[in-house]
């Protein structure tokens, strides 16, 4: 292994703090202390064990030695743990000593594996599994018992980003490991995937995790337009002070040239106060806290992502002082232009799609209510009908559902060929009736219903709503269905 | 790791989290389900569009000579690859000049490469190598591994191709020669005829004194500010083979004798690029076993024939042959015509000495032995190469 101090201090200590979370959730639920201070003294005493057990096994002391130590850790954990107790309570309650001894036994033995563990891919992996199994199991413990006892959030958050960092690390060592020592350039950009990668999969789990309940979709998208806003204020006041500053140097330039531009005279009225902004009530739910620590977690990330890459990277340049050995050529496949094609070739055609959808999906009634009326027409083809020219919608449509109308389109029809087109028909104008026509029964009513409609869509000042169109839409199936043919 | 058995977990968990109704465990469940299904789609689709190719910059080196060896791996995805090792097989005998790598339990070096790929990148890697053995050498095959970003599971894909490349036996330079040949100085040119076939045009050189004067090239001299002159093939070549012997040791069980096989094939390359120079028409015939290639060695003298007879001798592997026999019974039973034998032996038994006697008698026949002459046979030797003849370190043959 070429980074011994990497993969012993690192990983170690990453094993440490992995196991701590989930052992400190169990102490604060079983042993009633403060999240933070059991945090606190489980990585000290995890750490502790781990490093026993890391000097025992490069053989800097005996194996004696590595047992009294151990068991000197396991009863100054025992004794940190009872004694406050006892003098808080002035009572030794045999089942807190029970599960303080359990407690302490669990981190020393812990603590020692993490230590004489091999930092393995594989074995880290088992072990991320395992750590984050008993997270959870503890959590619903804790939840079941007593909600309010152990926040849930830091610890999910915290293991979640503990786990990730300490699988990433420990291949990296494993690849680097094996490879040649100086080809350490992926580091950088694996860093800043883990890191992007990260933090969307927190993104998208609080997103789904919001479905399951209603309030947090406010929450989400409070706090969204909270920080869009922060986040535009800072824009526009850069933007404000950069556009100062360019006016003041075009001020200048123009005195220089003896240029006097008008003074800007300042808006009166209202433009000159900013209404209040509305005060909104504090989310105290666990959605507010969820937040505040992935917040909190990100920002600690991000911290630590930013000081591992300095420090790998100054291991590497001191790696990297002599010749690489190698020459290296990187080149992209495909320019920015093609990628700029690309996309602009796939938006383009989003926005055919897009405004064919908007033509087949009229967003005023009117207009869908004359496209149902050209479906009517569409549909009365078949039967050999068509609208002639200069005939009123009216006409047309009393027309085809008269007997006379329809039976004089099929004789002209049968004059012409089957492959003749549908014989234009309509009699009549703008005063056809029913009656006028020979219409009568449920179709000529339909059929005057749908005229008196289509003439609203199309000729009236108040037009027609959506429940016209529906009510359109039905008549003329009945109107094509009641029609023999 | 097994996904379905952790999608399972994860689901269980997600639904007891949903049951209990604490949020922050479905988040938590979510969180889960999300990085492996992140991890598995990127352990599914890691290698689409990921190409790796090895490229040597000449199929065929000399011996101590260099070659470049590119790596050129291509992500043709958007999915970057964000780690990726390519172990490659590097031969032991082409040492890695510049760069450190570590030896694989087959004796071969292994070519580590670390890094990562963006989207539609490709990444070349320029390697240098001397090559220190003679043989043909094989690049690969290679393996590539590669994962999500976090490294839970890694994929390896290995990869089948491979590059060979052909090292020529070193060749010394052998200044007794014309000795050897019995024939010294004013006797080579007689071994090409004066008479030159006129249809048969090599080139132009440099004039040099004695050429005639129609042979001048005027263009060409113009050209060059220098006389040049044509050059043609002679109508009849001098011809000389080879006959190597790489049977060592009389029995099998006394080894293979790896490094005097070596010497021999560096004697034989020697003298057929030697020979070549002086414009002799050189042929092949040898008992060893090639690489990759089954039947006799048996390459009849024609000029310009030492590329193929160089890249034989590459090919011979270091194992005890058979007996010279077939390959001097051969010779006897052919007409050999104005062909000279130059015999490279390291050894005389079986039967070979009197078959030696023989071919002595029919044509003119020269005896290199390298190593120890034995008292029997120190009347059909012509020339001795000691044993412990260091070829490595030295530029010229000694003959003795």
């Amino acid at each position: 292994m070429t980074s011994p101090w990497l993969e012993r201090i690192a990983l170690k200590g990453l094993m440490c703090l992995l196991e701590s979370y989930w052992l400190a959730a169990l102490a604060t639920m079983l042993l009633l202390g403060s999240l933070g201070a059991m945090l606190g003294l489980t990585v000290i005493a995890l750490v502790t064990a781990a490093g026993i057990a890391l000097v025992l096994r490069e053989g800097w002391i005996t194996e004696k030695a590595a047992q009294i130590a151990s068991a000197t850790l396991l009863l100054v954990l025992m004794t940190l743990l009872i004694v406050p107790h006892v003098r808080a309570t002035e009572t030794a309650l045999f089942g807190y000593t029970v599960g303080a001894v359990l407690f302490s036994g669990l981190v020393v033995w812990l603590g020692v594996g993490a230590g004489r563990t091999r930092a393995a891919p594989e074995e880290l992996l088992a072990r991320a599994l395992r750590v984050g199994v008993m997270t959870f199991l503890v959590l619903l413990l804790a939840h079941q018992l007593d909600p309010t006892r152990v926040s849930a959030v830091p610890i999910v958050v915290a293991t979640l980003l503990t786990a990730v960092v300490m699988l990433a690390v420990g291949r990296l060592v494993a690849v680097i490991g094996v490879a040649e020592r100086r080809q350490r350039r992926l580091l950088s950009f694996w860093v800043v995937a883990v890191a992007v990668v990260t933090v969307l999969i927190l993104i998208a789990a609080a997103g789904l995790a919001g479905t399951f309940d209603s309030k947090i979709i406010t929450a989400v998208v409070g706090s969204l337009g909270a920080g869009l806003r922060r986040a535009w204020d800072v824009i526009a006041y850069g933007l404000a002070a950069l556009a100062y500053v360019f006016t003041r140097i075009i001020y200048w330039f123009a005195q220089l040239l003896h240029v006097h531009p008008p003074r800007l005279q300042r808006a009166p009225g209202p433009l000159m106060s900013a209404s209040p902004r509305p005060k909104l009530a504090p989310n105290t739910g666990w959605d507010a806290a969820l937040y505040r620590w992935l917040g909190r977690a990100l920002v600690v990330f991000a911290f630590v992502s930013a000081a591992l890459w300095f420090v790998l990277k100054i291991v590497r340049r001191a790696r990297e002082r002599g010749d690489e050995g190698f020459i290296e050529e990187r080149d992209y496949l495909i320019s920015a232009a093609d990628v700029a094609r690309a996309a602009g070739g796939k938006l383009r055609a989003a926005m055919q799609r897009i405004a064919r959808l908007r033509e087949a999906r009229p967003r005023d009634p009117n207009e869908a209510l004359r496209r149902e009326y050209r479906a009517l027409e569409r549909g009365l083809a078949p039967l050999g009908v068509a609208r002639a020219a200069g005939t009123t919608a009216r006409a047309f449509l009393l027309a085809a559902v008269s007997p006379a109308g329809r039976t004089g389109a099929a004789a002209a029809r049968q004059v012409a060929g089957p492959e003749a087109a549908p014989a234009a028909v309509g009699v009549g104008g703008p005063e056809a009736s029913p009656a006028a026509v020979g219409a009568s029964g449920p179709a000529g009513a339909l059929a005057d219903a749908l005229a008196t409609a289509y003439e609203r869509a199309r000729y009236s000042r108040a037009g027609v709503d959506w429940s016209d169109v529906e009510a359109f839409r039905a008549a003329r199936m009945q109107l094509l269905a009641a029609l023999p043919g | 790791m097994n996904f379905r058995a952790a999608l399972t977990v994860c689901l269980l968990g997600l639904a007891a989290a949903a049951l209990a109704g604490s949020a922050a465990l479905v988040f938590a469940a979510a969180a889960a389900i999300l990085l492996l299904a992140f991890v598995r789609y990127a352990r599914l689709h890691v290698f689409d569009g990921l190409e790796y190719a090895r490229t040597l910059s000449r199929g065929v080196s000399a011996w101590g000579g260099e070659i470049e060896v590119t790596t050129t791996i291509a992500n043709r995805k958007w999915l970057p690859v964000i780690w990726l090792r390519v172990v490659d097989q590097w031969p032991a005998s082409v040492e890695p000049l510049r760069t450190v790598m570590r030896r694989s339990y087959k004796a071969t070096y292994l070519l580590d490469q670390a890094l990562t790929v963006r989207w539609y990148e490709r990444v070349r890697r320029h390697y240098a190598g001397r090559c220190a053995e003679r043989g043909v050498h094989r690049f690969g095959p290679a393996s590539m591994e590669a994962s999500d970003p976090f490294g839970m599971t890694a994929v390896v894909d290995e990869l089948v191709g491979s590059a060979q490349l052909i090292v020529l036996p070193k060749v010394l330079a052998v200044p007794e020669l014309e000795l050897l040949l019995g024939r010294p100085l004013v006797g080579a040119p007689v071994r090409r005829s004066l008479a030159r076939d006129r249809a048969s045009f090599i080139g132009v050189r440099r004039y040099q004194s004695g050429d005639p004067l129609r042979a001048v090239n005027w263009r060409a001299t113009a050209r060059a500010s220098t006389l040049q002159v044509n050059e043609w093939e002679p109508t009849t070549t001098a011809a000389v083979k080879l006959l190597l012997n790489t049977r060592v040791h009389e029995y099998v069980h006394e080894g293979t004798g790896a490094d005097e096989i070596e010497l021999l094939l560096v004697v034989a390359a020697s003298l057929t690029v030697a020979l070549g120079r002086l414009g002799w028409a050189v042929g092949l015939a040898s008992n060893a076993y090639l690489s990759g290639q089954w039947g006799a060695i048996d390459i009849e003298p024609s000029s310009g024939s030492e590329a193929e007879i160089l890249e034989t001798l590459a090919r011979v592997i270091a194992l005890p042959p058979s007996t010279m026999n077939e390959v001097l019974r051969r010779e006897l039973a052919a007409d050999a015509g104005t062909t000279e034998y130059l015999v490279v032996t390291a050894g005389l038994h079986g039967g070979l000495a009197p078959q030696l006697a023989r071919l002595r008698e029919l044509a003119p026949t020269h005896v290199i032995y390298v190593g120890a002459v034995p008292e029997q046979a120190r009347e059909l030797i012509d020339w001795c190469i000691p044993a412990d003849f260091d070829w490595r370190e030295q530029d010229d043959l000694p003959l003795a």
